[in-house]
């Protein structure tokens, strides 16, 4: 949980919810839109996640697809572009290792939840967002904070990021961007 | 092209990435010919989330790897095979490296491509397992299947003047998108994105773009 991204969301009109809080996700979703649950739920995590609260420290590669699946609304989708992996050589627990995680998929089943899962076939879609791009309907460089770097700074481009920062870096190896 | 030098960004070990020369790109992959090939000299090329999952030490990437599969670039060579794509064209190249003549590319689902991977469905430049295609974080790289794989942009200096929000198009801003899409997103959608790296990010600004929705939560 990083503080300068969700301040980033926010910028562009997002509503936003900081899991350090002690309080339970549904309620702060029901604080801001009045209720629960929610229509839509898009896990950007991955395997990678962490607790929430007081559990915040510790590594838990189902937490996400475990809200996602209290907090979606019946007959709701969850779309899943974030990684999970087969293999997690670091991974805390034995069957992490090997990307088997602990989900309460019940709760999915009983709700008619369908999950999506997989690369994004990009092709599908990049014609149509160079356009929006293109007409002026999208500020996606804004909206992820880009920062141009030298192909030099790569280094410290990786170590920002893995520190935190709230910046999409995007190396331009030749200087002609920069020009 | 025969003096022509290229320098790329590699994974050292956990932790640890260098800038380094590399070999100058070949229209091949090993033994594999690809005159359906193209060489870019690159314009952009985005350092990702998935690249810190192997720099972190959480995959069984090799030393050695050069990294990189967010590549937008100039077009400089073209393979015999190539048709449509010329040099001089600026392309984005989905990260996804597909055929476009196997069952899932004909599906679409280029993502899981049947013929770029000999381990498993689906590829990446400069990615652990995922075909051993040479990753772009570089001056220069070789984009296979190029008539299939590339996106042309109409105009070479429109495309200059976008290029910081052009070269999302390689890989976060369709995966984002792609994520609100496969959740249902559409006007007025209430929709919870957990996550707000630069994924979780372009799925909230494609959420507006999909839906206005009435209220948009990120974390
Ligand atoms: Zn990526
Ligand atoms: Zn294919």
């Amino acid at each position: 949980m990083i503080p300068e991204r969700l301040s980033q969301a926010k910028s562009f009109g997002c509503e936003v919810v900081d899991l350090r809080q002690d309080a339970t996700m549904q309620d702060m979703i029901e604080q801001i839109t009045g209720s629960p649950e929610v229509d839509a739920f898009v896990d950007c995590v991955g395997f990678e996640a962490h607790g929430c609260g007081h559990d915040h420290g510790h590594e838990q590669p189902a937490t996400v697809l475990n809200s996602a699946m209290d907090l979606t609304r019946a007959g709701g989708q969850i779309g899943i572009p974030g990684l999970y992996v087969t293999e997690d050589p670091g991974a805390e627990d034995k069957a992490a290792q090997k990307g088997a995680l602990s989900l309460r998929f019940g709760l999915g089943w009983a709700k008619s939840h369908s999950f999506h899962t997989g690369q994004c076939p990009v092709m599908r879609y990049n014609r149509a967002l160079m356009q929006a791009i293109l007409f002026g309907r999208v500020d996606i460089a804004k909206a992820v904070n880009v920062e141009l770097i030298t192909l030099d700074d790569a280094p410290r481009g990786y170590a920002d990021f893995d520190g935190g920062a709230a910046k999409k870096f995007v190396i331009d190896p030749h200087g002609m961007v920069a020009a | 092209m025969a003096t022509a030098s290229n320098r790329g960004v590699i994974f050292q070990g956990a932790g640890k990435v260098t800038v380094e020369t590399i070999d100058f790109p070949k229209l091949a992959l090993g033994d594999r010919r690809c005159d359906h090939g193209v060489i870019l000299k690159i314009l952009t090329t985005n350092i990702c989330g998935s690249d810190q999952h192997m720099v972190r030490g959480r995959t069984t990437a090799p030393q050695g790897l050069v990294l990189g599969h967010e590549i937008t670039g100039q077009v400089i060579e073209c393979g015999r095979d190539v048709e449509f794509i010329c040099v001089g064209d600026v392309v984005s190249v989905p990260f996804n490296i597909a055929c476009g003549r196997c069952r899932n590319c004909k599906e679409g689902k280029t993502g899981i491509c049947l013929n770029v991977n000999p381990s498993r469905p689906g590829a990446a430049y400069g990615y652990v397992d995922m075909g051993g295609w040479v990753g772009g974080q570089a001056e220069y790289v070789m984009v296979p299947y190029a008539d299939f794989n590339l996106l042309k942009f109409p105009d070479r200096e429109q495309a200059m003047e976008k290029i910081t929000d052009l070269t999302l198009l390689s890989d976060i801003f369709p995966t984002g998108f792609h994520g609100c899409v496969t959740a249902g997103v559409g006007p007025g959608s209430i929709v919870y994105i957990a996550g707000a790296g630069p994924v979780g990010l372009a799925a909230a600004a494609s959420a507006r773009l999909l839906g206005r929705p009435a209220s948009l939560s990120a974390t």
